[in-house]
């Protein structure tokens, strides 16, 4: 039933949602209240269609990078009592460890808040926007980011290979070696993003983008009521939440 | 076997050069693998510095791969990958963007290979450059070899 209410529904409906849902994992310390925005992110994604098994596969890989971003967190805001000690120094308290467990909640909801939002193509995104008056160039580099992120991730995966089609067998590298191998990413990936940006602003221009000050629109979005409904209704219950979390009855 | 252990036995061009060019600069680009096979440092000069001859790549030796022209990226790419000393190289339409002049060189480079043993397979669609360049011909359509000349 929820699927069906959410098919079809304006961009900018789940850019509200998303917004609302990012705003609240941003404000709230809360452990147990950020798993239920969690659990509701991931409900709604479920119901917009967006492939969140396959997100949250993806993000298997980066967990590693949770637990780490956890365990600095934990050492460096350290409250309550200690957990882990090591000659005296205390590494690992268990307020650190709650708020290191917020952090990695909160980019949590962040990721997969956002996939609703690969739901709508990026055509009726920028529409979205114009449409809310913000300037078109602004809302097209909003697209342009969201099309260079698989560009990006390809870009890493081409030199992975191509490392070890080097002969270079990454499993049995030393783990200070694997280090300077995985730097070498940095280089391409930005190079690339760069010369491509240059291209794709090359190409743009000799289409005339920005050449005149008004465009007119080929696609026009309408919101339906639901739309309105749904936008109050998000509003309504971020606040609400807000507020019975910074005022509690 | 891993795709390191393939990559050590076979080289491999890239179909776009780019995609396999990551070091800061092209002498590190040839280097990069002797370091991590813990090759002495005047055994990677020696090697670097033949290979950079090798390819004509000597005066770019500190330059950025990026900045490179289409040829001396392949250049640049057959170099590292041939410095591993693999036995056998698979070029992945090795001629595409590349004028007469470079096509004459690459030609060049490959035949210079040949004649030290490098087996090779070249992926192609200029017939006349796999026509003059080759000791066998497969010809593939849908998937299937529709003809196989020697």
């Amino acid at each position: 039933m929820l699927k069906t209410a959410v098919n079809g529904m304006d961009p900018r409906t789940k850019l509200v949602i998303v917004l609302c849902l990012s705003t609240l994992g941003v404000f709230i310390q809360d452990i147990y209240m950020l798993t239920g925005v969690l659990l509701i992110s991931g409900v709604l994604s479920t119901a917009f269609g967006s492939p969140l098994f396959s997100v949250v596969k993806k993000m298997r890989r980066i967990l590693g990078l949770f637990v780490a971003i956890a365990v600095v967190q934990s050492i460096f805001a350290p409250s309550g009592e200690s957990l882990l000690s090591i000659g005296g120094f205390t590494l690992i308290t268990g307020g650190g460890f709650m708020k290191g467990i917020s952090m990695v909640l909160r980019m949590s909801i962040v990721l997969v808040s956002a996939t609703i939002m690969s739901t709508s193509n990026s055509r009726e995104i920028i529409q979205g926007l114009v449409q809310w008056r913000i300037p078109y160039e602004i809302a097209f580099m909003v697209s342009v980011g969201i099309r260079f992120l698989p560009t990006l991730s390809e870009e890493m995966k081409n030199v992975v290979t191509a490392i070890q089609l080097r002969g270079v067998d990454l499993d049995k590298i030393p783990y200070k070696q694997r280090f300077k191998i995985y730097s070498c990413l940095v280089m391409p990936v930005v190079s690339g993003a760069m010369i491509k940006s240059r291209e794709l602003s090359t190409a743009m221009e000799t289409r005339a983008f920005r050449a005149y000050p008004k465009r007119t629109s080929y696609m026009i979005l309408s919101m339906k009521p639901r739309d309105y409904a749904t936008i109050i209704m998000s509003l309504i219950a971020g606040v609400v939440v807000l507020l019975c979390y910074y005022r509690p009855f | 076997m891993t795709l390191g252990e393939i990559g050590s036995k076979i080289g491999y061009l890239f179909q776009n050069p780019s995609h396999q060019l990551f070091a800061t600069s092209v002498k590190e680009e040839i280097s990069f693998v002797l370091e991590l096979k813990g090759c002495t440092k005047e055994e990677i000069d020696r090697k670097v510095k033949n290979s950079l001859e090798t390819f004509h790549l000597l005066h770019l030796k500190e330059s950025l791969p990026f900045k490179l022209s289409r040829g001396e990226k392949q250049r640049l790419a057959i170099a590292a990958v041939l410095v591993n000393e693999p036995g056998f190289l698979v070029l992945d339409e090795p001629t595409t963007g590349l004028d007469m002049d470079r096509r004459k060189v690459l030609a060049g480079i490959l035949e210079e290979l040949r004649q030290k043993g490098i087996g090779m397979a070249v992926i192609s669609h200029d017939q006349e450059f796999v026509k003059r360049h080759s000791d066998r011909i497969i010809k593939m359509s849908g998937g299937e070899i529709v003809e196989d000349c020697r």
